[in-house]
């Protein structure tokens, strides 16, 4: 049975923060290869988002909000850390009331853990048709740190179901492996930490990535000129093409699909944003390779297969354009609340 | 004065809360939001069904409340935000509603713009978060 991505939005918040403005209001500027990122209002959060995000797939879907059989939610920081998130996005889209409900909060790689997570739901339950994902994140550290200056905002739904879609689920990879000291956030600190391992944390995504994706190239029988585009983990603007030229890839397969430099990190919705992204670009039998990267660590590396040519268009960069740019001292009142 | 609404009160009209669903009357076929118990256009109808309402219309009215006088549970917005914006909004379908009004200037706030819902963080009270619809001014 192949599972297929039918339809995808997204939701970007409107407010945007320069690196310019952050080195005349801080006088310093980490975040490497993002010269510009989205910020919420301070009456959003990853779950406004994520209802704008799955308001907009299903205004125009063809499929109705009471046909949805399970709705997956991913984010880093959802409100909540007991009590369901997913059900106040699930009351808001109006979704059944028997809908089967599952939440990812403890990695970035939420958005592809979620697809994988949304098509077993699918293949093993033979009742539902139709699954929806939504990934929404904000990440946040402290003023000073470098994974704040790149700490964006942003929702991105994707539905998943059977027969008729734009991308075909072809197969994955998984990898584990206990790694300390990056990126991590403990329960009772709502700021993503790092010790500043700066060559650590690049060693750690690399082992990670040469090994999912290595294991799903061999799997399949391919070589990494065999795909259109790829996806690679975007905690910052350049990582994605540092580890994609060592993996054997070009720039222009991962370019499509990067989306940090004018997003920021936006944590578990990185993946989801990367892969709607370079949708436009797609000609039928065109292969996708989407990767996430949690840190702790683990991986994956998804497969696609183009079915037929995506025709809704999203133009992100169009979208980021029309942002309204914000001073240092707003967004210092904006995080304080 | 604050606008308190208890957590069971606000919990039965969550669907009106955080999904615009109102209620055509049975009688005359008019859209009531919110709910009432007698339709308030024809004052005999009593039974209804539940009708979702598009999120769009034109701005009828508006004010901008200052810092000062904010209701306490929005005391934080106003700090950061110094004064924000309130509207009565005349939906397509008919019924009128009071809503924050979200615009990036509010030079750009005129009575008969068109305006849309989106799904907004209302205000914090004992720790939980109320959910709600604000309309933006297009």
């Amino acid at each position: 049975m192949a599972i297929e991505i039918l339809d995808y939005d997204l939701y970007i918040p409107s407010l945007r923060i320069t690196d310019k403005e952050y080195r005349k209001g801080l006088g310093q500027y980490k975040a490497r290869g993002i010269k510009r990122k989205a910020v919420m209002e301070i009456d959003e959060d990853p779950l406004t988002m994520a209802v704008e995000a799955g308001m907009r797939l299903l205004r125009n879907s063809t499929v109705a909000s009471s046909a949805i059989d399970t709705l997956v939610l991913a984010s880093t920081t959802m409100p909540y850390g007991e009590k369901s998130n997913a059900v106040t996005v699930a009351t808001a889209l109006g979704l059944k009331e028997d809908l089967f409900i599952g939440e990812l909060s403890s990695s970035a790689r939420g958005g592809s853990e979620g697809l994988l997570y949304t098509a077993n739901s699918l293949v093993q339950n033979r009742s539902f048709s139709y699954g929806l994902l939504i990934a929404a994140d904000a990440p946040a550290s402290g003023i000073y740190h470098q994974l704040e200056h790149g700490a964006g905002a942003a929702a991105a739904a994707v539905l998943m179901g059977q027969n008729g879609g734009y991308l075909e689920l072809e197969d994955k990879a998984s990898f584990y492996q206990e790694l300390l000291g990056v990126r991590f956030k403990t329960n009772n600190n709502s700021h993503l930490a790092d010790l500043g391992l700066n060559n650590l944390r690049e060693q750690n995504l690399y082992l990670i990535m040469n090994r999912v994706v290595s294991n799903l190239l061999a799997r399949l029988s391919r070589k990494a000129e065999d795909y259109r585009y790829v996806v690679f983990p975007q905690f910052d603007g350049l990582l994605p093409y540092r580890i994609g030229r060592k993996l054997g890839f070009t720039d222009d397969q991962i370019r499509g699909g990067t989306v940090a430099g004018d997003l920021g990190d936006v944590g578990s919705a990185s993946s989801l944003i990367g892969l709607i992204a370079l949708l436009k670009g797609l000609d039928v039998d065109d292969k996708v390779l989407l990767t996430s990267y949690g840190s702790g660590s683990i991986g994956e590396a998804i497969s696609f297969r183009t079915c037929r040519r995506p025709e809704k268009v999203i133009d992100i960069t169009g979208i980021i354009d029309q942002g309204r740019e914000i001073t240092f001292v707003d967004y210092l009142k904006l995080r304080s609340y | 004065m604050g606008a308190h609404i208890s957590i069971p009160m606000y919990q039965r009209s969550l669907p009106q809360r955080y999904r615009l669903v109102g209620e055509k009357c049975g009688n005359c076929g008019s859209i009531n939001f919110p709910l009432k118990a007698v339709c308030k256009y024809c004052r005999e109808g009593r039974e209804f069904t539940p009708y979702q309402l598009s999120g769009r219309g034109v701005l009828y009215s508006y004010t901008i409340i200052a810092g000062g006088g904010a209701p306490p549970e929005f005391e934080d917005y106003a700090t950061i935000k110094g004064e924000y914006p309130v509207g009565i909004v005349q939906l397509e379908e008919g019924p009128r509603i009071i809503a924050q009004l979200i615009v990036d200037n509010k030079e750009n706030i005129a009575i008969g713009r068109e305006v849309e819902a989106t799904f907004r963080r209302i205000y914090v009270e004992e720790e939980v978060i109320r959910y709600g619809f604000k309309f933006v001014v297009k």
